[in-house]
Formats: structure tokens, sequence, C-alpha cells
């Protein structure tokens, strides 16, 4: 009897507190979300004197149209606002934006102070947590410089959101092209990521191809026929000033790229009809070859840690990808698809490879791993050619050609995932397009 | 930047206008350096560089992703060979060009190997080495500009351009 | 071959003319752009700011101080989420004050003409329209809230609208849909897959007609340590003798659940899948994954208190554990699992009242890995 009194009292004790007899959390797992652009509000910024009030609307509109051109997100038109923002330092009144269904809310307010230097200001708010995402910061600058603002801040804005650095603030550099495809004239171009502020640094009179940024973005490095044979060339990009590299006669030299640090340049040699691959030092001018064999060895690039570099070899007898150290020697063969495989670029997170391949009369964009697996082709079209990476890796561009006598060449942005194509806003026509890094 | 850079860049400038496309005036679209192409002269002269051009054939084609010489380019060079070992005070450029199903850079290099093909087998029918250059011009130059192999079996093609100003 | 010459001369002319002028070179000189952090205030503060009229809402010329005086405010120092960003070293961060922990109004909004989503087909089933979300608890307001317009900034309103006058005569019956995202590009709707240009060439996509119905059944993750009583009923009757043996019975199992009933009733019993499947759906809905980021590789959980009614104590949301990815990662898949929880619960999960105590506390995982193929 006693024992069964000591054990009801140990019962007893044990279940005492029946508040606390849960079982633990509730746990459940998710591993099924949704796939869509997330709505944000970016009311017009708040212009703190009158000369800011047409830069705050534009700085405003351009913000909006980096992230909405991203995919990843949504505007909900100012006309579904309940509350506005009329001043930078009022607190949010969440409930108003949690009503119109806005994520994220970005204010800002823009001044313009003497001199014409113009003063941006940002706040990012979590709606649906009542809080605000990271500090609010500032941008100063000059007046001609209002769209870099905007899109610094747009940067700031994506990384917080998404855990990944921005783009926007970045260049293109490309081949503006016109005239019919037997006449096209090609010159070098340059824009900015959104494809504004469109400028041309050489003349119409020589072709062109292919230019690519130097890992800082002071120098493009393209080539060029102005003296009759394609040469590679570098040119800086604030003079323009440019000279061509590896002059040897009897050569061509084409498909040049930057070494990661920016002291050399990796590219093709031709002699005699065969292809290989070469480095030169910028500053020595010292070259030396890195394969030597009688197939074609072209489109060479690095990867980000200048290790290694990828190219493209018809040593098989079709064209395929190669990974070879960066000093030479063996090379091993990454893509085993059907098909035929051209102009790889290392990502700048050094985890993938873009190219594009050829298959059964269609062209493509891809990505793979660097060992060649998971091959995942993102375009098709009857032409598609020269991918590059955005500076945070996320999204890639290229030029796409129309078929036919009066085809047309254009450049377009897909994101990684295979999402979100879509044409550049840019006049005219363009190719072979390469991303800056982002600007400091 | 102020108006000394300017002028010194439009000196510059005007420096490099005026040395563009010698060739622009011969049968191809971009010259060479240092390379003019000859005046045409009369397809009737067989001396003249039009008979070279109509009579003889200034090009050869090739297969898909083919570098090698068909029966029928053999002829066509043995004729150029015959040509150019008569007429030895034109230098020539040969132009390799590749269809526009290829990327870039990779139809450079096939160009460049068309060219060099012809460009040994001249050699080999007797032409000095030092008359001959070539260049690639990937899929830069189409002459023909539809989407379909008709078009695109012109393009994939070599041509031997005749000039003055000799290998120099 | 004259007219050529002239051609020549003359646009060689207007040549010379536009580089001298300065159209041809582009003049891009990169200004640096000086960056500096704007500190937060709060509604107190705020108040306080605003209500001496002539508060000197200066045109903050220094990267200083946009928000003037700050009583008392707790310097949270640099803010950890923030990443000193670009390029000059950013003047040292003003100190935040403390975030105004959302008073919010709780007059009803108008919610009948929120909208805003956009026509896209397959959306979610319309768990994300902003019905009902105005009962804010609505804490005892520290200040009545801030209409004023402060000194220096003019009421949108009245802001001199001129030129590309977006203005935007809010129309009341804001029946608008969203702006066209873009005009030629790649669906955007929602979907539960990627189709890729490449892909759709050859399929006809039946992907895109999403459901957000779990395909399947999802398998339950083995480490679930679903403290399921099981219930092992020891009949109380105390047959046994080893009273140890009992007490170690009634530990493990966990709560002796049949022995006294004042217990029992109200921890309820277990949810039911179909009970834990609605929560689930419930969240899934709202949670947005942007498969191609660094986020999309980490698997976060989170953990939350909730209230009687169904409603997440929104301060209890914590980030319990999360592997495969960077801080920055991390923090971005958190921020995503938090807004599906806080966004979808509108006037509360619908969860079994009677069984309160079992989904008192609830530790939801968000593992993305299945949406990244």
């Amino acid at each position: 009897m006693l024992r069964v009194m000591i054990l009801f009292l140990a019962l007893l004790g044990l279940a005492a507190p029946p508040a606390l007899a849960q079982n633990g959390p509730l746990r459940i797992v998710i591993d099924q979300g949704v796939i869509e652009p997330m709505p944000f509000a970016v009311p017009d910024f708040v212009a703190e004197n009158r000369e800011a009030t047409q830069l705050a609307r534009d700085i405003s509109r351009v913000i909006s149209s980096d992230l909405t051109s991203t995919g990843l997100f949504r505007e909900i038109p100012n006309s579904a606002y309940i509350s506005g923002i009329t001043s930078f330092a009022s607190p949010v009144q969440y409930a108003d934006w949690k009503a119109i269904n806005a994520q994220a809310l970005i204010t800002g307010a823009v001044s313009v102070g003497p001199g014409g230097r113009i003063t941006v200001k940002f706040r990012l708010f979590d709606v649906f947590s009542n809080a605000p995402l990271g500090e609010g910061l500032q941008f100063t600058g000059t007046t001609d410089s209002w769209r870099r603002m905007a899109h610094k801040v747009a940067d700031q804005v994506y990384a917080r959101i998404t855990g990944e650095s921005g783009y926007f603030d970045s260049r293109v550099v490309f081949v503006s092209e016109s005239g019919p495809k037997n006449n096209r004239q090609k010159r070098l171009a340059i824009m900015d990521s959104d494809g504004a502020g469109l400028q041309y640094l050489t003349q119409g009179g020589a072709l062109v191809l292919a230019p690519r940024f130097s890992p800082n973005g002071d120098r493009v490095l393209y080539t060029s026929f102005e003296s009759g044979f394609p040469r590679i060339t570098v040119m800086d990009v604030n003079s323009l000033a440019r000279r061509s590299l590896d002059d040897q006669r009897g050569t061509m030299t084409f498909a040049p790229r930057f070494a990661p640090d920016g002291t050399s340049v990796v590219y093709s040699l031709e002699q005699g009809g065969n292809t290989d691959i070469y480095t030169m030092n910028l500053r020595t001018g010292a070259r030396s070859r890195l394969t030597s064999a009688p197939s074609i060895e072209t489109g060479p690039s690095y990867s980000p840690d200048g290790k290694s570099i990828v190219f493209t070899s018809d040593r098989s007898g079709t064209p395929q990808l190669y990974v070879m150290s960066a000093g030479g020697g063996e090379a091993r063969r990454v893509s085993f698809g059907q098909g035929r495989y051209s102009t790889p670029v290392w990502s700048p997170r050094g985890d993938m490879i873009a190219f594009t391949k050829q298959s059964q009369g269609r062209f493509h964009i891809g990505v793979m791993r660097t060992d060649g697996s998971e091959e995942r082709l993102l375009t098709a079209s009857f032409l598609d050619e020269g991918p590059t990476w955005s500076p945070n890796g996320r999204v890639i561009m290229f030029g796409r050609e129309t078929s036919g006598a009066g085809g047309q060449s254009a450049l377009y942005s897909v994101d990684v995932s295979g999402r979100n194509l879509r044409r550049m806003p840019i006049q005219g026509a363009g190719s072979d397009p390469a991303w800056s890094p982002l600007l400091p | 930047m102020n108006l000394l850079t300017k002028s010194a860049l439009v000196v510059a400038m005007l420096g490099l206008a005026a040395c563009t496309d010698p060739g622009r005036f011969g049968g191809s679209a971009d010259g060479a350096g240092g390379f003019g192409a000859a005046g045409l002269g009369s397809a009737s002269d067989p001396a003249s560089p039009a008979y070279f051009q109509e009579a003889i054939g200034d090009r050869v084609w090739f297969a898909v992703d083919q570098s090698t010489l068909s029966d029928s380019a053999v002829v066509t060079l043995d004729g150029q060979a015959g040509w150019l070992n008569t007429n030895t005070d034109y230098s020539i450029l040969i132009e390799g060009h590749a269809d526009e199903q290829g990327t870039r850079e990779y139809n450079l290099a096939l160009g460049a190997r068309r060219a060099s093909a012809v460009q040994e087998y001249l050699i080999s029918r007797g032409v000095s080495p030092n008359r001959v250059r070539t260049v690639s011009y990937g899929k830069e130059r189409p002459i023909e500009i539809c989407s379909e192999e008709s078009c695109y079996a012109q393009n994939r093609r070599a041509v031997t351009v005749v000039g003055t100003g000799a290998g120099s | 071959m004259k007219t050529g010459y002239t051609i020549s001369a003359i646009g060689h002319g207007a040549l010379i003319l536009w580089v001298l002028l300065g159209g041809f070179f582009p003049s891009r000189q990169h200004d640096p752009i000086e960056v500096a952090q704007v500190s937060l205030v709060s509604a107190e503060e705020f108040a306080a700011m605003t209500a001496p009229a002539s508060a000197p809402r200066a045109v903050d010329q220094a990267p200083e101080q946009p928000a003037p005086d700050q009583p008392a405010a707790a310097p949270e120092a640099p803010q950890p989420l923030t990443r000193p960003t670009p390029p000059k070293p950013a003047e040292r961060p003003e100190p935040a004050t403390a975030p105004d922990p959302a008073p919010e109004p709780d007059e009803p909004q108008p919610t009948a003409e929120v909208e805003d989503t956009p026509p896209t087909p397959p959306a979610p089933p319309s768990e994300t329209e902003g019905e009902t979300l105005l009962a804010e608890p609505s804490p005892p307001r520290a200040s009545p809230h801030i209409a004023p317009v402060p000194s220096l900034t003019p009421d949108p309103a009245a802001v001199p609208d001129e030129v590309t006058a977006e203005v935007t005569a809010p129309s009341p019956d804001a029946e608008k849909p969203a702006p066209e995202v873009t005009e030629n590009t790649a669906p955007q709707e929602a979907s539960t897959q990627i189709v890729t240009e490449a892909e759709e060439q050859d399929t006809e996509t039946p992907a895109l007609t999403s459901s957000l119905r779990p395909r399947s059944r999802p398998n339950r993750p083995a480490p679930q340590p679903q403290a399921q009583p099981e219930p092992t009923p020891e009949p109380a009757q105390p047959q046994n003798d080893a009273i140890a043996d009992a007490v170690a019975q009634a530990v493990a199992s966990g709560s002796a659940p049949a022995t006294n009933g004042s217990g029992t009733a109200r921890v309820g019993p277990p949810l039911t899948q179909g009970e834990k499947d609605a929560l689930r759906v419930a969240v899934q809905s709202c949670w947005i994954v942007d498969p191609g980021s660094p986020a999309a590789r980490v698997t976060v959980t989170v953990s939350m208190s909730m209230s009687e009614d169904g409603k997440v104590d929104g301060n209890s949301l914590k980030l319990l554990s999360d592997s495969g990815g960077d801080p920055a990662a991390i923090r971005s898949a958190f921020d995503a699992a938090r807004r599906a929880i806080l966004r979808c619960q509108k006037g509360g999960y619908d969860l079994p009242k009677d069984k309160y105590e079992q989904w008192r506390d609830i530790e939801i995982t968000f593992d993305p890995s299945k949406m990244r193929k």
C-alpha cells in the first residue's frame, strides 16, 4: 500500500503542472514553396528641396526598374497605396503596406546641395516583420551620377533581400551592330547594366569582335581588324587609348580574356592554320604557349581563382569544352552531351561554367558545374551565343541573332535558373556582351 | 577633357581614319594592312586580276566543318597557281570564311584553317610563300545571307584576292 | 568620285566638330559616390522632433546627421545586418535608434481595394491576398500618430508635379492590375518549378499549372522527434511492484497521459495529419523561394509561439537552426521563412482550439532542396 502511495505521488508529481505536459513543440517540415516575384513598394522618394523633385521621382523609377528586371520582384503600383511617404523620417505605417501586400517597402529622400551634389537616402522595411531590414544608407555624388546612385540603392535592396550581392551598378561592353548581314558595321559600345547611357568606344571603320572587361573594369580587351588582320587589342576605358598586343606577322590573335589579377591575358593565336592558346604578360610582353595540338583550341576563360582555364577544342572531332591548369598541360574534357560546345565562361562564383551549345540545328546558352555535371540549357533559338555573367553570377547576358536575310542581333539576359528571359532595352542591334565587375 | 587633349585626339583619329580599308575597292570587304588590292582591269586580259577572278575562279568551297580541298577546289587552285606563276608581280591574300552555324571565335579559327589549306596547296604548286598571306573573317563576312544550306554552302569558302604590294 | 570626296570632307568636318564638342568621347569620369548610414527614428523621437515646427531637418550635406537629436537612443552600434557596403569606407554608422516597434494604427483598413495581385493565372490559392490584415495587436500607443508634415518636405500631393506627371489619381476602386512587369519575357507567374526556354521547346509545359498541394505527401524526415506519446497506457493500477520501473516508465512516456484527467483535457490529442497538413499548406503558399539564390541552399528551422487564436507572436519568431550557407544567405533564408509565416497567418492560422497545448509552440523547417531542381 505504501508503495502504491509512493507511486501515486510520484506520478502525481510528474504530472503536476499539466500545462507543461505537452509534447514539445509541433514540428512541421515545408519543402514546397512558390516561385513568384516578391511584391514591393517604392513610393517616390521624398524631394527634400525643390531642385530634387524630378530627381527623386526618377531615382525611384530606376530602383523599381532594376528590381523588377530581375524577375524576383514585382512593384505594387502606387495607385494601390493606402498611405504615402511624406517624410523620410516619419515612422512607417506597416499595416497600410501589409494591406496592399507589399512585402518590402523602400523609402527614400533626395536633396540637391550646393555645387550639384546630390544626396540620396533610403531605407528598406520588411513589412510583415514590422521592422527595417538593415540600416538606412545615404549616398552622395554628383547630379550626373544619379542613375548610379539609384543602382546602388537597388543593389543594396537586392542584397539585403536575396542574401547575395547585387549587379545593377555595373556596365556592359558589347559590339553594336548596324547594316545588313553582308555589310555589317560593328563598333564597340558600352552601357549601364540596364541599357541606359549607351556610348561608343570605336568608330565603325574596322571590324571589332568580342570585347571583355578587365577584372577591375578599367580596360577592355577585344579583337580588332584595324590592321586588316585580327589582333587582340587592349583599350583603356577612360582615355580610350588602345594598343594591339602580339603583332607577330603571319599570325592572327583573337579570343582574349584577362587573367583574374589583370596582369596577363589568355588568348588564341593562329599560325599556319592551327590555333592554340597562349598567355601574355601585359607588362613584359612575354608570351607562353599553353596548348600545342593540331586541333583548334580557342575561347579560353580563367577560373576566378586563376588556377584553371576552360576552353574549346575540336581535338575530339567536334568542338567540346576542356579544363586545364593555368600553366597548360593535360586537359580534361568536361562536356559530354550531344552537340557542339563553345565559348565557355567561368562564373564569378567559380562553381559553374556557362557555354554556347549547338544541337540539332539550334543554339542554346547553358550552364554546367565545372566538372561538366548538371548541365542545364537555359535558352533555345536559331542562334544564341557568347554568354557573360553578371558580377554576382546570377544573370547571364548573351547575343541572339534571328535567322534569314533580315536577321538581326540583339542582347538578351536570362536568370541562371532559366527564368526571366528578356531582351535588353537598347537602341539598335548588339552582340558579344561582356559584363563589368560591380563599380566601386 | 580640355581642348588640347581633344585636339590631339582629333589628330590621332584622323591619322587612323586615313588608313582604313584599302581593300574595300577590291573584291573583299576589308583589306589587310599593307595589302593593296589591284585594279581589276579587264576580264578579257588574261593577265588581269579580273580574269583571275572570273575566268579562273577566285574561290573554293568547303563542306561543313571541313577544311580539306574537294576535287573541284583542286582544279580551281591549279588554275590559280598557274596564273600566279605567270603573273609574278602580284601577291595574294587568301581569306577564309565560315557559315553562320558556329560561334564567332571558333569560326574565326575554322576560317583560318581553310585559308591555310589553300595557301599550302598554292605553295605546293610553286607559288612563292612570300607572295601569300592569309586572313580569316570567320562568319563575319557572308556573301549570301539566307539561313539555309544553299547560302551556307556559298559562305564556307576561301577567296584568293589578288593585289599589289607583295608580301612586304 | 568627286562626290565621294565631298561627302568625306563633310563627314570628317562633322566628326571633328563632334569630337571637339565632346559628343563622342564620353565623360566617364567616375565620380566617386560616397556612402553613409542613415539612422532610424522612432515615433516618439519623431514626434519630439516635429513638435517644434522649426525642427531642424536640415538638408544634411554632411553624411552625418539625418536625424538630429536622438534622445536616449540605445546606440545599437553598427547593426550586424548591414554590410558597410560599397566604396568609401562608410562613415561611421549613426547610432541607430531602436526601430519603432510598430504601434500600428488599427483603424480598419480598406481591405476591399487591395487586389494588387496581378492577373497571373496560376497564382497560389488566394492566401496571399491582403485580406484581413488589419488586426494588428495594436499595443498602447506610445505617441499619437504623427501625421504632421515636417516643415521641409512638401506633401506629395502638393508637390508641383510637372513633367512626367506619373500622377496617380488614386482610383479609389483600385481594381487595376499590377503593372505589366515585363513586356517581352518569360513567364513570371508563380510556379513551383522552372521551365526554361530550352525545355519549353519540346514539352508542352504542363508545369505551369501549379497547384500548391504538395505533390506527394512529403515524407516526414526521420528526425522528427514528434514526441508522440504513442499512448502506452499503462494501467494506472500499479500492478508492477517495482516503483522505480513505474517511475521510469512514466518518465519515458513523457507525460503520463492517462492517469490524470485534468492534464489530458488541456493538452488534447495530437494533431491529426490533416490538421498538420493544413498548417503546412497555409504557410508554404506564402513561402517564396528563389531557386537561383544562395538562400535556396539553406535549410532553416524557425521556432515560434502561438496565441490561442492561432496568431503568431511575432517577437517569438527565432531562427533555431540552419545549414548550408554563408551568413547572408542564412539571414535571407530566415527572412523569407519569417515572411511566409507572418504573411499567411492573416487572422490567425486555423488550428484546433481544443488542442492548443499541442501547437502552442511550433517549429517549422523550411527545406528548399526540392525547389532547386
